[in-house]
């Protein structure tokens, strides 16, 4: 909830979002032990009361949702008829969120206080598609990032630098551990892709799958969370599926150059032809053939937009 | 066009229940003529693309589908029978509870040619196979049963097929007996043929009666329409009086005569009449042991199957290893020599590489306007025509191509072009689990295949670029889409093939690529492309493969095909490609 406002956040029009604009925050977890109620707590300390928190558990096994049984209050548990994976389990928790903005939220982080605000506040223009706070590390001093880009042929996270301005700023990617989107456009849009398996490249794609729609994704260095980088992961990680999502990802919406690129990169890879066969025989073909027709600009504007001179 | 847009997944509605009628009857009873005047009366036809277009023996058309007649062939063949030597009387569920056609196949198949939310559907041979209908399309759906004395029908096969009288009269005892015994519980109108040539007004108004008590919904008609279409040139033959003539020798066909002619009118739910055990004069009729001679019996054969060879055969002269100017005219014109005159031929001069083969092939088939096309390379010489027609004239048949002869002192083994394992690279092989004259693959001598079968299927794929893989590739699809490929013995083209250069090896592994994209299982396409993956030039070919249509033709396809991804490679005993060390 936030006090009225009948203008957008650059004042250039009438708000996109209701005076008493409602916010959802979906966590999605599977298998996080104790971080899952250590980060439902941080969220509920730093958001208004009766802000509406949506736990989507992805069939865990640990019992890190027994302590949901009694939810505090706000708080829903909800369990999808069957495992999804992150991207349909964040769909599926969008589904029944009643907010005007979503959060989507990892179950290990935790948010700074005043976050919320300025990440509202920067939805609150017809340009923006989606917005990210700060990132930084939960249990380990390091860097903070502020969105990321490409930095190899094998499409590879590379976080970005403080942009030397409080103001949100555009980059290409938002990192989708913590991330913010006017529920409207979240339906507009499709949702998260659910033909990317298990884990891996579904931000990015959505981020990609905004600017090309003609929606900026921005950072808003204002907002601070602290996330859980691991080494190690509560779940399998298929090399398989996480090379298949790359492709999957430049097949979406890069060019045919950029796309070889990316094909020459990875196919010395032991798993690349499993990869391979998943993305043929998947439904990629058909969402390519959408986002084309939907969309404002192509792969290689994106590429020349942010200097992305490895897939050149 | 793109076997996406020939084949589409689902048809408009195909989710909505329809309702419609099954045209049911004896061969050369009226049923073309009763298909078309529901038609007249606004009950919609399938598709008007889906028409059969051959009018041989029907100069006002046959009003029918090609998906409804393809499929009913295709099930009397897996059950052994065909139209003319038709299943037993006492097995009128045969084609549902023996065969394997998957019935959501054919009720797609059968929605995409009829889209409408009512139809009209006719082919004699659903006789034979209405049971496998009731149970591929559920709803509450309709029969019209149209009646001819027998002798009309057995003089007219006699005139149109030069069957022997008997057989004829063997035939409509069988039929009618399986299409009473399938009709059963079905809204039922039993028409006579003749009442429609008599009177056309009064039958249009019993018919839109019948329609109308079944709340079938209905579009416009024109009672009148039925009447200009109908004319006494429409009664194929005038027979004599008798219902039944001296050719008939079944006991039983009098009693099955007059239980059917008590039928005629409007039932609500048929229940047939019981009727005497079938005498077992018909079946030895049928079988060809109590009437003609075997040579008869194989001149009868010939005749049926003379009824259903390609009439106009249209050739698509390609230049194959060098050029010939647009007329065609460079002396190798071997290859046309005894085409029937007036032929039509389209000439095509090949792209210095593939690119764009499948579409200059497919447009000059579109051109040629014949029932026969075949696709020629100038360097051959010249097929033997008839037997490319008689070869086609099997409707399980999709495609025919000239191969090498046996060689001296080898009999009837031939080589065969095959897949030398799943990385789908291409080999000659002698020794074959198919038997000859079947093959897997087409080879890249004379193609010969009916134009509609090309024309339903989706044509040439468009999207090599090697010119090697159209041929290829429309095998594979034919013998998916549950038709075989045959080959006829010839000499093999005059042809020197020159060295593959760098980028001739670049198109051809986007080809094999490709070709792995349509068709191969998943596990072997990864197999395919992890082999693959090496070669410099893997990252542009998978790249366009990807990003192209390979992906839209393969799930259009497998919504389609009867055989599954990984049967051809089984049927012909491909084996994998080895593992990546």
């Amino acid at each position: 909830m936030r006090a009225g406002s009948a203008m957008t956040s650059d004042g250039i029009g009438p708000s996109l979002l209701p005076v008493d604009v409602a916010t959802s925050i979906v966590v999605t977890s599977f298998n996080e032990g104790p971080r899952l109620r250590a980060t439902i707590d941080d969220v509920q300390a730093t958001t208004p009361p009766g802000t509406e928190v949506v736990v989507v558990d992805d069939w865990s096994d640990d019992g890190s949702t027994d302590f949901l049984v009694e939810p505090p209050r706000s708080v829903r548990l909800v369990r999808p008829p069957r495992k999804l994976g992150i991207t349909g389990a964040r769909n599926f928790g969008a589904a029944l969120a009643g907010g005007d903005v979503l959060v989507f939220s990892d179950a290990h982080v935790r948010p700074s206080p005043g976050w919320l605000e300025p990440l509202v506040q920067a939805l609150d223009h017809p340009g923006v598609g989606a917005v990210a706070p700060a990132v930084g590390h939960l249990e380990r001093d390091g860097g903070t990032g502020y969105g990321f880009t490409w930095g190899d042929p094998a499409l590879r996270v590379h976080w970005l630098d403080h942009p030397r301005t409080d103001r949100p700023v555009p980059v290409p990617f938002l990192c989708g551990c913590f991330l913010a989107i006017r529920r409207r456009l979240f339906d507009d849009v499709g949702g998260f892709d659910e033909g990317f398996r298990h884990w891996g490249s579904e931000d990015a794609e959505l981020s990609l799958r905004l600017w090309l729609l003609g929606y900026e994704c921005r950072t808003v260095p204002t907002a601070q969370i602290a996330h859980l980088f691991r080494e190690a992961f509560p779940y399998d990680v298929q090399p398989a599926s996480a090379l298949h999502n790359t492709l999957r990802l430049a097949t979406l919406h890069l060019g045919t150059r950029a796309l070889e690129v990316v094909i020459a990169h990875h196919a010395s890879l032991p798993t690349f032809g499993e990869a391979y066969a998943q993305l043929v025989d998947s439904n990629v073909w058909a969402q390519r053939d959408h986002w084309h027709s939907a969309r404002r600009f192509d792969g290689d504007w994106f590429i020349d937009r942010f200097g992305i001179d490895v897939l050149r | 066009m793109s076997c996406a847009e020939a084949l589409p997944p689902a048809a408009p509605g195909a989710g909505t229940a329809s309702r419609g009628v099954f045209i049911v009857g004896m061969h050369r009873s009226g049923t073309s003529a009763t298909s078309r005047a529901l038609n007249l009366l606004g009950v919609p036809l399938c598709r008007e693309d889906d028409l059969v277009e051959d009018r041989h023996g029907n100069p006002t058309g046959h009003w029918e589908s090609a998906t409804l007649l393809d499929t009913n062939e295709r099930l009397l063949h897996e059950l052994g029978h065909s139209p003319w030597s038709p299943p037993p009387a006492d097995q009128p569920d045969a084609a549902l509870t023996r065969t394997s056609m998957p019935l959501a196949d054919a009720r797609q198949r059968f929605r995409s040619a009829h889209p409408t939310t009512s139809w009209v559907a006719k082919d004699p041979r659903t006789c034979l196979t209405l049971s496998f209908w009731r149970a591929a399309l559920p709803g509450d759906h309709a029969a019209v049963l149209v009646l001819r004395r027998p002798s009309e029908v057995s003089a007219s096969l006699c005139r149109r097929n030069r069957f022997p009288a008997s057989w004829g009269y063997a035939l409509w005892e069988r039929y009618l007996r399986l299409a009473l015994a399938q009709a059963a519980g079905l809204p039922t109108l039993v028409t006579r043929y003749d009442d429609l040539l008599d009177d056309p007004a009064a039958w249009s108004w019993s018919v839109e009666r019948f329609l109308r008590e079944i709340e079938l919904p209905l579009g416009v008609g024109d009672r009148r329409a039925v009447g200009s279409f109908v004319g006494r040139e429409l009664r194929h033959h005038d027979g004599d009086d008798a219902p039944i003539g001296p050719g008939a020798i079944s006991g039983t066909l009098p009693a099955v005569l007059d239980a059917v002619t008590a039928l005629v009118g409007a039932h609500e739910r048929l229940d047939p009449p019981e009727l005497p055990p079938e005498d077992p004069a018909v079946q030895r009729v049928l079988d060809g042991c109590d009437g003609p001679d075997p040579a008869r019996r194989e001149e009868t054969a010939r005749a049926a199957r003379r009824s259903r060879r390609p009439t106009t055969i249209g050739v698509v002269l390609t230049a194959a290893g060098h050029r010939i100017d647009a007329d065609g005219d460079r002396g190798d014109r071997r290859a046309l020599a005894a085409l029937p005159p007036g032929s039509p031929v389209e000439v095509v001069a090949a792209a210095g590489d593939g690119v764009g083969r499948g579409a200059t092939l497919n447009r000059a088939a579109a051109a040629l306007h014949a029932e026969l096309v075949a696709f020629v390379p100038s360097d051959v010489d010249a097929p033997a025509w008839e037997d490319l027609r008689e070869a086609l004239a099997d409707p399980t048949v999709g495609a025919v191509s000239t191969g090498p002869p046996p060689a001296p002192g080898c009999g009837w083994v031939r080589p065969t072009l095959t897949f030398a394992d799943r990385d789908l690279r291409l080999e000659w092989r002698v020794d074959h689990p198919v038997p000859a004259p079947a093959v897997p693959l087409l080879t890249d001598g004379v193609v010969a295949v009916r134009a509609e079968v090309l024309r339903r299927i989706g044509g040439l794929d468009e999207g090599f670029r090697s010119g090697r893989f159209e041929g290829v590739e429309l095998a594979l699809r034919l013998w998916r889409l549950g038709y075989r490929t045959l080959s006829l013995p010839h000499p093999p083209p005059h042809r020197a093939l020159g060295p593959v250069t760098a980028e001739a090896g670049a198109r051809l592994l986007h080809d094999r690529l490709r070709l792995g994209a349509l068709h191969l299982p998943v596990a072997d396409l990864s197999r395919q492309a992890a082999r693959a993956s090496h070669d410099p030039a893997f990252g542009r070919a998978a790249a366009s493969v990807v990003a192209g249509d390979a992906g839209r033709r393969r799930a259009a396809l497998d919504a389609v095909a009867t055989r599954p991804a990984g049967w051809f490679f089984d049927r012909f005993a491909v084996p994998p490609a080895e593992e990546v060390a």
